[in-house]
């Protein structure tokens, strides 16, 4: 009630901002952690940065060309391991210094620098050798081998050199919250939601004049909002608020092409869910088709249904989901008490016991997700309740996932409900090879598993895409009987916006490649 | 005012379903579109005003398969029709709906194969796979580049598809004169034509080549002629089912998903059934005519048309400088869309429910026939534009499984399978056959994933 309050508060001030025809204010599923993109590790911080960094080379969101606003012109240098690429003159930061050369290739040094512990810049190291500034607008971009199409190697978001006193960038600084880019909006985070204010440049020309990032809470008052026009935008409605604005002439659903599934994630460290037998037993405990409907709204045997039952770490429509592993749809409580009791657990008086003590699983979520899928931790929690798991549920702060969940470090809990998100690239080596210097970054439990090692190897390995695929179909198969992950379903993202804003094509995945297009015209 | 969204079977329930005390106790005078009017003749000859009479509507209203038509059940409705139905033209068009999506698959298909294994073509590629590259040039009516393709591959002689190689390779020689017939090799192996029917392609993948590495992995492939050869045999039950004078209008039906190297339809306004029209995407035989014109001239068409189609009426304010602009395509097709919600009312005697379902549909037409004449003007990224309005708008009866696949066709040839491969799992499921083109939009995904930016998950 009180955040429905604040926001109603707020919503005379938004309206009055509107009328100017220059500002549009949206709801995020939560704030960005932060700017730095090299830091980034959410979906919001990369919509986020979106808005206030160029990359060297993007996507058109409409024709997929690969396009750059930044690069003047570029050709192949070295026998094919370098790129010499010419910036545009007249691109300004948001501080007001002009971008130079000496920016491209501070940025490079700044994920080659072991010190800078970035995931991002780990990857980047695998791709990138050095850069040479020639001058102040000639860059000598160098790979560590040759690529076809090395443009599409060069994704990243360009820094100031000027911002930073070395190489090796802290995620804590300064500029994550208040970061000068090069982009259409100069960004400032404070501590209720991020101001975004447009910033006039050589190469972009934003036709709105600030955005304004808020936190999204109640979904139904966010819907409630936008309706009444004290937003314009909602970047992810839950599906069972989608048919009321879609019956709405006011507001219009916009697609968002982004890869999310759905996941519980087990501690296997914990003496009672280390036996896989444990594991598969609580899979077959948890009843999907409930949950979806539940938390989804989606009833059972709805034709094209936005949420999609997956056995493994990929959507269905992956070529890396094996479809040979069937998903678990309905719950099978008699075969979860038989994998139970031959692991060794005894129930007394209907409650679980491990070694004569009761279990007692302490389950998380992250607490954004609640507006996604409501009550999804509560539901998951009431089935494993029924089947004699007593059990504690906890709301994780975007903070906290990324301090405890992200790193390892959230070991108290036994079970965590979470999502990820991906774009063209699928990789989940991250998500499940045991940490270990650079491998295993996002294993929430540290899971450990020699086999899934194993593969996980062979598709770094893999030189061609039937091997990639084929240890990747090893992978999903595997993990579907090993349940490092209890893998729940995909979920597509659909956006609303007010129909006052126009030209609002949503770039998949980074959504707001297109923003200078975006207008609000009344 | 609420926009409707029906799902029940049969259409005298679904309309009714659609028509509640709510909705028509709203205002039938709360028009605001923005747009100029288009002129009332073209208002008053739209399928949808002329059907909010009963009378009219009573004819559909019978036959349960024509909610199926409504909802884009597509498959359903086409075993729900009988052979009698609307003289032949019901069971014609879901068979030519059939034709174009198959088409449309057939093109993916082919842009998919010639992105991932020319344009991303890797060593250790089975060498195989060249077959399919010319025969894909080939759909694509890349008739020189197909020969060079296939001339410089020499098949196995027992390869499998030896024949089919050697026939594509003399339609091919012979100037790709449109249609490639069976003996240029299509290859499915489809049964005897049958109205009514819709037979899936069997033994898919259609090939499993060894790739040029020590361990010779298996490489699933599937040739795109195949659902070329299925989209012919459903044209031609839509031929045999339609009285023969409709044949021109069948052309211009098929004229926007045909591939393209097939000739374009002629332009005159044809006489058409309700049963071609009837919850469709076009409100008179005018639009058809004026979309397939617009395939030929662009942006011009629209002038000529001013008068005797309403979309190229409605289109007419949204031209600036001589190209569409898509923001005023967006609000030209809003107000088409409230004009005949409006006129649907004053014909009904009130707002019904249903009205804007159908509405829904002429706005949708209209952006599409907008998406044809962005392209055919040149301004290929406008067109893009405005498709993606259509894919954000369409739901319920405007989603539609031959623009879904049209799309999944676009977005292959623009190197950008994620879409594609969504739209291609959701058809697969009621059109089996379009797993043919999945194999190669897979290979695209995967090739294009490892040559990108690194990137991490995202929570």
């Amino acid at each position: 009630m009180a955040l429905k309050h604040a926001l109603m508060a707020g919503l005379a001030t938004m309206t009055l901002a509107v009328s100017t025809g220059a500002t549009l204010a949206y709801f995020e599923e939560s704030l960005p952690s932060t700017m730095n993109p090299l830091f980034s590790t959410s979906m919001v911080d990369r919509r986020s940065q979106e808005l206030v960094f160029d990359r060297l080379w993007f996507h058109d969101a409409v024709t997929n060309e690969l396009k750059s606003r930044v690069v003047e012109r570029w050709e192949i240098a070295e026998g094919g391991k370098a790129l010499k690429i010419t910036l545009k003159t007249g691109i300004k930061w948001h501080n007001g210094k002009p971008l130079t050369s000496k920016d491209v290739c501070f940025t490079v040094d700044a994920m080659l620098d072991p010190n800078t512990p970035s995931q991002l810049a780990t990857e980047y190291r695998e791709v990138l050798e050095g850069c040479e500034a020639q001058g102040n607008q000639v860059a000598l971009v160098r790979f560590t081998r040759v690529f076809h199409n090395p443009r599409e190697r060069l994704g990243f978001a360009v820094l100031p050199k000027d911002a930073f006193t070395s190489t090796a960038i802290s995620p804590d600084l300064d500029f994550s919250a208040r970061p000068t880019g090069t982009g259409p909006f100069k960004g400032s985070r404070g501590r209720r939601g991020v101001i975004f204010d447009a910033f006039a440049n050589g190469h972009h020309a934003p036709k709105v004049s600030q955005l304004q990032l808020q936190e999204g809470g109640d979904p139904l008052v966010q819907v409630k909002t936008i309706i009444n026009n004290g937003v314009q935008g909602i970047v992810a409605v839950p599906p069972p608020l989608r048919p009321d604005l879609s019956a709405s002439d006011e507001v219009s659903l916009k697609g968002y092409d982004l890869r999310s599934w759905w996941f519980v994630a087990v501690n296997t460290n914990k003496p009672h869910l280390a036996d896989k037998r444990v594991r598969q037993a609580l899979n077959v405990s948890l009843d999907r088709t409930e949950l979806r409907e539940f938390s989804i709204g989606v009833k059972p045997g709805e034709q094209n249904s936005p949420c999609e039952f997956i056995s493994g770490p990929f959507v269905q429509s992956s070529p890396y989901y094996n479809r040979s592993v069937p998903t678990v749809d309905r719950s099978d409580k008699a075969k979860a008490k038989g994998q139970l009791e031959a692991a060794g657990l005894t129930q007394v008086g209907g409650r679980w016991h491990y070694k004569g003590q009761p279990i007692s699983l302490r389950i998380g979520m992250k607490a954004p997700l609640d507006n996604e899928a409501p009550d999804l931790m509560s539901q998951i929690g009431n089935q494993l309740g029924s089947m004699g798991f007593d059990r504690q549920e906890f709301k994780i702060s975007v903070d906290e996932w990324n301090r405890e969940v992200l790193t390892g470090k959230a070991t108290d809990y036994d079970l965590i409900i979470g999502k990820w998100s991906f774009g063209l690239v699928e990789e989940v080596n991250d998500l499940f090879h045991s940490r270990a210097g650079n491998e295993g970054k996002l294993n929430i439990f540290n899971y450990s598993n020699g086999e899934v090692d194993k593969i996980l190897g062979e598709y770094d390995a893999s030189r061609t895409d039937t091997a990639a695929r084929d240890a990747y179909h090893k992978l999903h198969d595997h993990l579907s009987k090993e349940l490092p992950y209890l893998f729940l379903w995909k979920l597509d993202t659909k956006s609303a916006w007010r129909t006052e804003v126009r030209g609002n094509i949503i770039a998949p995945y980074f959504y707001f490649t297109e923003i200078d297009a975006w207008k609000y015209a009344k | 005012m609420m926009r409707g969204v029906t799902h029940a079977a049969g259409l005298a329930l679904l309309l009714a379903a659609c028509s509640g005390d709510e909705a028509a106790s709203e205002s039938a005078g709360e028009v605001s579109g923005s747009g100029a009017a288009i002129p009332g003749p073209l208002v008053e000859a739209a399928w949808q005003v002329r059907m909010s009479d009963d009378g009219t509507r009573a004819p559909f209203e019978q036959d349960p398969a024509w909610g199926q038509v409504f909802q884009r059940e597509l498959g359903a409705a086409l075993e729900g029709f009988s052979p009698e139905a609307a003289e032949g033209r019901a069971q014609a068009r879901l068979h030519l709906d059939h034709a174009a999506l198959y088409r449309q698959a057939a093109l993916m298909g082919a842009h998919a194969t010639v992105q991932v294994y020319e344009g991303e073509a890797q060593p250790t590629d089975p060498e195989e796979l060249a077959h399919l590259v010319g025969v894909s040039k080939a759909l694509l009516a890349d008739c020189e580049g197909a020969g060079a393709t296939l001339t410089a591959h020499v098949p196995a002689a027992d390869a499998p598809y030896a024949d089919a190689h050697a026939a594509w390779s003399t339609w091919v020689a012979e100037g790709c004169a449109w249609p490639p017939t069976e003996a240029a090799g299509l290859r499915a192996q489809l049964p005897e034509a049958q109205a009514g029917q819709a037979p899936a392609l069997a033994d898919l993948p259609h090939y499993r080549f060894s790739e040029r590495t020590a361990e010779a992995r298996e490489v699933e492939a599937s040739d795109p002629s195949a659902l070329l050869a299925l989209s012919l045999w459903h044209e031609g039950l839509a031929r045999a089912a339609a009285p023969e004078a409709d044949g021109p209008l069948i052309d211009q039906l098929l004229a926007p998903w045909a591939l393209p190297g097939e000739a374009p339809a002629g332009t005159e306004v044809q006489e058409a059934h309700d049963a071609w029209l009837f919850a469709g995407f076009y409100t008179s035989a005018a639009d058809i005519a004026f979309v397939a014109a617009a395939e030929a001239e662009g942006v011009a068409a629209i002038e000529a048309w001013q008068e005797r189609s309403a979309f190229a009426a409605a289109l007419g304010p949204a031209v600036v400088d001589g190209r569409l602009d898509p923001e005023k395509v967006l609000d030209q097709a809003a107000a088409l869309d409230a004009q005949l919600s409006q006129a649907m009312s004053l014909r009904a005697g009130g707002e019904q429910g249903y009205h804007r379902p159908f509405a829904d549909l002429a706005r949708v037409g209209a952006l599409r026939a907008a998406m044809v004449v962005a392209e055919a003007s040149g301004e290929t990224r406008d067109s893009g534009v405005i498709r993606l309005n259509v894919v954000d708008q369409a739901s319920g009866p405007t989603l539609d499984p031959v623009f879904s696949m049209a799309t999944s066709a676009w977005d292959a040839g623009n190197r950008n399978p994620l879409r594609a491969q969504e739209a291609v799992h959701r058809l697969v499921r009621s059109h089996p056959s379009v797993a043919a083109a999945r194999s190669s939009l897979d290979a695209l995904h995967i090739r294009l994933s490892r040559t990108a930016a690194p990137a991490t998950a995202a929570h």
